[in-house]
């Protein structure tokens, strides 16, 4: 993953057992985006990792992530999220990174039927909007992101099971895994 | 007629680079995102590797 320079200066914060980075998006209105890379649990010995992304509301000191924002600058705001992934595979090289959007809970299209402007008939289309930004990318610039990274594909079934499957370009999934090439990985 | 005046908070300037220094720091031992980890550990209780 190249260094996208339209994007946002950002403030890194390591932990133990964690790793934040903190910008301003400054579009509409200035606002703070927080990124978490908190450890999940283990997985097959390798540490799974899973990136939390919001709006800091200093006011109300709580983060803000089940909301658009629509500030005007998404692909700033992509890029630069899309710029501490490398940077957590410095911290981390040999765990993976699970993605997920906090728009594909079950309970999200209760709450957006309730401020939603789109006239949506049986699927609601902002749910799961946020993977699918992710998988778009992931699907455009697969060659070059497989030269050093291993995706896999989650779909988690109605009978709460998920399964992990090599990557396939242009298929549905409501998770991303990745992991550095170097390092090898069976579930 | 006396008109009552209220006296707003004073306001400080603080440069951006110091803004997020002072964020980082109050959130640093913080979970910002509980609920997503809570779902990540439920989406990964069953999980089965398929081959493609």
């Amino acid at each position: 993953m190249s260094n996208f320079e339209n994007s946002y200066e950002l403030e890194e914060e390591k932990s133990e057992h964690d790793l934040k980075f903190f910008f301003i998006s400054k579009g509409h209105q200035d606002i703070i985006k927080a990124i978490q890379y908190s450890y999940v649990q283990e997985l097959n010995s390798k540490s799974v990792y899973n990136i939390g992304f919001g709006d800091y509301d200093i006011e109300n000191d709580n983060i803000i992530d089940n909301v658009n924002t629509n500030n005007g600058d998404a692909y700033k705001v992509f890029n630069t999220v899309l710029n501490t992934i490398p940077i957590f595979f410095e911290n981390y090289a040999t765990s993976i990174l699970m993605v997920q959007g906090s728009d594909g809970r079950p309970e999200f299209m209760e709450h957006c039927k309730l401020t939603c402007t789109k006239k949506c008939n049986n699927e609601c289309k902002n749910h799961n909007r946020r993977i699918n930004i992710y998988k778009t990318y992931v699907d455009k610039n697969f060659s070059t992101l497989s030269i050093d990274y291993h995706f896999l594909g989650g779909i988690k079934n109605d009978d709460e099971e998920t399964f992990l499957e090599p990557y396939e370009l242009q298929k549905k999934y409501d998770s991303v895994f990745l992991f550095k090439k170097m390092y090898n990985f069976t579930v | 007629m006396k008109s009552k005046v209220t006296k707003s908070q004073e306001l400080i300037k603080v440069p951006e680079a110091g803004l997020l220094s002072l964020v980082s720091a109050k959130l640093k031992d913080r979970v910002l995102f509980p609920q997503k980890i809570e779902d990540a550990k439920k989406y990964l209780r069953k999980v089965k590797m398929t081959a493609s």
